[in-house]
Parts: structure tokens; sequence; C-alpha cells
């Protein structure tokens, strides 16, 4: 099944370039420290807005710093907010749908009105006014993000669950004894994560996105500790006199997304048996 | 004492406005030397009943005893030893098996959950078992989607059989499987049963396997139990005149029997919520009381007849 699975997705051409470009960013987060050329923080008076060259590929910033470094740095902290909140998102949207699929009764009633509340805000002012009123850290960050992005893995979940415990496996177990643990860690949550690993692919790319826009606004990570979205921000000043500031690392958003994006939609297809029919 | 026993059990459904009530004034017993069969039409409320003999669902009214305990009431100790002595194997084998669990796995769930045996114990008995209904060893690392119909029904009954229950309920345990397949199955199954004494409680529609198999029978028609006798005394003859019409249905068998019937109208859909014999409609010996009276069960010497017939 796994590998089936693996296999499929290997079969679409924009999900391995996804791929791809995916372990390119993760390389190049992990080892920032020897592939960056020059030092992110490292202000050079005497090479301030210089365009694209052979010394410095993608130019420098408006205080001479490498942008080319800064965008390596900055993959680190795209790359950390969007996994952990991803992983926030996930791990309380999983935990809330099996409560509230598997309990049923007042318990989902409550849950799922809940989730309802949470969707009735617009997301991005709600960070925005939690980001505002804590001091915004990269760590704060993480968890709004996930705590904000967790209502579509929730209904997910709990719709999985609704359909699965009346399966015949999951009856039997109950019929032979297996206590309510069991038959929610054996028999219905392996049966619940496919669909489950791929709001995750999207809930990254999605979560790299918000962090952007809160940087690009000044409430994200705060310079001078190197973010995409913030160094787009300083770049929109200087949009017509150095273009490259604004351009590259809204590349680099562009096409990260993108690649997680492309990878959801290929892991959906690839586990949506209506598709299989094809090989 | 009988081992299993039904009395006075009313499961009703709610949807919306609509009220099924899928099994009525439902009482039956079966002993751990039966092979009991219950039979009917898809929808007559069969596997209701078998859900609520493993409490998977609570009768609204009504009780089973099993062992002089009403299942509803009893202890945790007491609650794990019904557990352990009641086993199900369900129709479909494809749904029945967990499928991200290998066969080995499957099988030695129960075994978990009930005995305290150490891993090596329980391969022994798992593969013991599995030798007993004819799964190659090979078979124990595999996933359910990697065996054929058979394989899996057969890994199902393993399953249901490793605890060594008293009794066993299988829910049409062979429509799913081809003829061939039906009979090497139940062969086994009776096989087994000759080996050690185990109750049998087998819901199906296929009056064939019904008549090769069973000792007692009982036809249940939309949640009431319309006759119940031995399979000889039914087989011989039958009374309701449900029981005739379903008799007549087994391809070339008993032709004696054919009699008109009038075709199944739509309007049977409603047959529940009529006041007198639910079989009303459909009954060519039908009469004025039938329609606004509900029969009695009547015991008629050794088998019971729901018709106001007799």
């Amino acid at each position: 099944m796994f590998k089936l699975i693996i296999k499929r997705v290997l079969k679409n051409k924009f999900a391995v370039a996804g791929l791809i470009f995916i372990f390119i960013v993760f390389f190049i987060a992990i080892f920032a420290n020897n592939i960056a050329p020059y030092d992110p923080y490292k202000i050079n008076v005497y090479k301030v807005l210089e365009p694209p060259s052979k010394e410095h590929i993608l130019g420098t910033d408006e205080l001479g710093r490498d942008v080319l470094s800064r965008i390596i740095y900055g993959a680190r902290v795209s790359l950390k907010v969007g996994f952990i909140a991803m992983g926030i998102a996930i791990l309380t949207g999983t935990i809330l749908g099996l409560i509230a699929g598997y309990y049923g009764g007042f318990i989902d009633t409550i849950i799922m009105r809940f989730v309802d509340v949470m969707l009735a805000f617009p997301t991005l002012f709600l960070i925005l006014a939690v980001v505002a009123v804590l001091e915004p850290s990269i760590y704060i960050i993480m968890v709004v993000i996930g705590l904000t992005g967790w209502m579509d893995v929730a209904r997910l979940v709990r719709a999985e669950v609704l359909s699965l415990k009346e399966r015949e496996f999951v009856l039997a177990a109950r019929a032979i004894g297996a206590s309510s643990g069991r038959i929610i860690f054996k028999h219905i949550l392996p049966n619940a994560i496919y669909p489950v690993i791929v709001a995750a692919t999207f809930s990254v790319g999605g979560a790299i996105l918000i962090e952007s826009g809160l940087s690009f606004l000044g409430l994200g990570i705060q310079p001078p500790e190197p973010s995409w979205g913030g160094i787009l921000s300083v770049g929109k000043d200087y949009i017509t006199v150095a273009w490259w500031m604004s351009l590259f690392p809204g590349i680099a958003i562009f096409l990260t997304v993108l690649s997680f994006n492309l990878l959801g939609e290929a892991l959906r297809d690839a586990l949506d048996p209506k598709q299989w029919a094809e090989d | 004492m009988p081992l299993l026993r039904a009395v006075n059990l009313n499961k009703i459904f709610k949807l919306k406005k609509i009220i099924i009530p899928a099994v009525e004034n439902f009482n039956l017993s079966v002993d751990k030397t039966d092979f009991f069969a219950l039979v009917g039409e898809s929808g007559s409320g069969k596997s209701t009943v078998a859900k609520l003999f493993l409490r998977l669902i609570k009768p609204q009214e009504g009780q089973i005893i099993f062992k002089g305990k009403n299942i509803w009431q009893l202890n945790k100790e007491e609650l794990k030893s019904y557990h352990n002595s009641i086993a199900i194997v369900f129709q479909d084998p494809y749904s029945s098996l967990n499928p991200r669990m290998k066969i080995f796995s499957i099988v030695e769930e129960p075994l978990k959950i009930h005995r305290d045996y150490t891993k090596s114990e329980r391969e022994e008995i798992v593969r013991k078992t599995l030798k007993t209904l004819g799964i190659d060893e090979s078979m124990i690392e595999r996933y359910p989607h990697q065996l054929s119909g058979g394989q899996r029904q057969r890994v199902a009954i393993a399953k249901a059989l490793i605890l060594e229950p008293e009794i066993l309920i299988a829910d049409e345990p062979l429509s799913a499987l081809d003829i061939s397949l039906q009979a090497s199955l139940l062969n086994q199954l009776i096989k087994i049963r000759e080996s050690r004494e185990m109750g049998i409680f087998l819901i199906t529609h296929d009056l064939n396997i019904v008549k090769a198999v069973s000792n007692k029978v009982a036809v249940m028609h939309l949640g009431r139990i319309v006759e119940e006798a031995s399979t000889i005394d039914l087989f011989k003859e039958p009374l309701h005149p449900y029981t005739k019409v379903l008799l007549e249905s087994i391809p070339g068998f008993h032709r004696r029997y054919r009699i008109k019937m009038p075709r199944i109208s739509a309007e049977d859909r409603i047959s529940w919520h009529i006041k007198g014999c639910r079989f009303y409609s459909r009954c060519s010996y039908r009469m004025d009381i039938c329609k606004d009276n509900t029969p009695e069960l009547k015991n008629l010497g050794a088998r019971k007849v729901r018709c106001f017939l007799y």
C-alpha cells in the first residue's frame, strides 16, 4: 500500500519537481552555515543596494547585506514555522476529530460547534490581533498559526472516524471486548491517517505563506533575523531602485509553497481509489 | 438452562420521523449443542439480532440472558468472560478485516485482549488455528488485500475461533463467497464443531445451507419471528405462508409447494406500520382478521408459528 502510493506520487512529474525543490530547500536550510557565501547579518555601508553581480549573485540590501545569504538563512525560518505549525494543527485537529467522531453525542456537538466558532473568525485578523498583543517571536507565530489551522483537519478526521466506526472490523473489535484505546489507535487511526497526510502537506505551504505575510506586515519574524517575508517587506520600499530585494525572496516563497501544494495534490490523487483504475 | 436467550427483545430505530421496529417481541434460545439458523429476507432484522447478541447495540426493551445473567448488567469480569465466550463472523470478508493489520496481528488480537500468553505462545496458537482452517504459513505476514475472498473469510473465522468461544454468531458468513468455497468452509465449520462443543447461530438467507447444516430454524419477517421449528419439521412441512414462499423460492427445490404469490409491490415498504400481520399484503391465505390484528407466536407441539391459520 505504502509503496504503491509512493509509486503513484513519483509518476506525477509536477510532484517530483515539487519534491526535489523541497529537498533542496531542506538541504539549504540545514547547511546554511556552509552554503551561504556571506554572513547574513554583516552590514557593509560601502555596498548598499548593489544589483546582482558576480560577487553578490542576488545583489545586496539597503544595509549592504548579501540577499542570497539572507534568503538561505530565511529558509530555516520558513521551514521551521511551516512544519511546527503544521504539527500543532495536525495534532490538535486529529485528537479533537477522533474524540468528536468516536464518542459522538454531546462531546461531538461541543467540539464541532467550537470548530464552527473558530472558522467564523477571519484567521488572518485573529493571528494579527494575537501577535499584536503578544511579543512577536518565531515560537508565538508557530503556535498561533498552528492553533488557527486545525479546524479542517478536525472535520476531516471526524468524518473518517464516523464512517470507520461502523465498519465491520471495528464492530468485530468491539464484539471481542477491545478497549476504546485499542480501537482508536489500532483500528481507526491507522485507517484515517492518509487524508491527514494530504492535509498536512497542504498546511505546511499554508503556514509558510501566513508566516511570510506576517513578516511582511512587520508582525512576524523581527529584523535583523532574516526571513523571506521580512526581506520582501523592506524590499518594497526600494522596489524602483532595487528590484532584486523583492523579486528573489518572492520567488523563494512562491516556489516553496507551490512545491508543497503540488506534492499535496499528487498525494491526494494517489490516495483516491477512484484514480487507481488508471494504472 | 440455555446458553444464550433473548427475552422479549424490542429494538426500534428512529430515523427522523420514521420509526422502524427492527426487532419486535423477539424470543429465542440457543444452546451449546445447537446449530441454530435464523433466516429471512433482507431488511427483516436478522443482523440487528446479531448486533444485539454481541452487545453492540442496546435493546429498548427485553433482555439477553447469557448463562442466566443479563448481558447489560454484567460486572467488568463477567463482561470480559462474555466477550471471550461469544464470537462473530461477518458477511463481508473485505470489510471485516482491518486493512492496515497483518494477518498474524488480526488473528492474534483476541489473544492479546483475553489471555496472558507470551508472544511465542500466542504465535503458536495463531499458527495452529490458521492451519486448521487451511491458511498457509506464508500468509501470516501479508495484509488482507493480498488475500482472496475465501482466504480472508477463513482468517475471519480463525480470529473468531481462536478464543474457543462457546457460541459463534455467523452473520451471512458465506454469502460473499462462491459455491465451491461455501461448501469447503461449511465442511470445515462442521469439522471444528465435531471436535469440541460450540453453539452456532447462523444468520442467512440461503435455505440450502440451512437444510444442510442446521438443526433448528427460526424464520424472521420484518422484525418478527413468524415460525420456529426443527430443521427437519420445517422443511418437511412449512406452516407459515411466508416460510412457504421462502422454501418455494429455492431454485429447483420443493416444487410441490409452488403456489401463485402476488408480486412484491412497493407498498411492502410500509408493511412495518400496518396494524395487523406484516405479511398481509403478500399473503395468499389472508383473511379479514389478519389486517388489523397481530397474530401471536403460537406453540404447536415442538414448533411455533405466528399465523391465524393455526
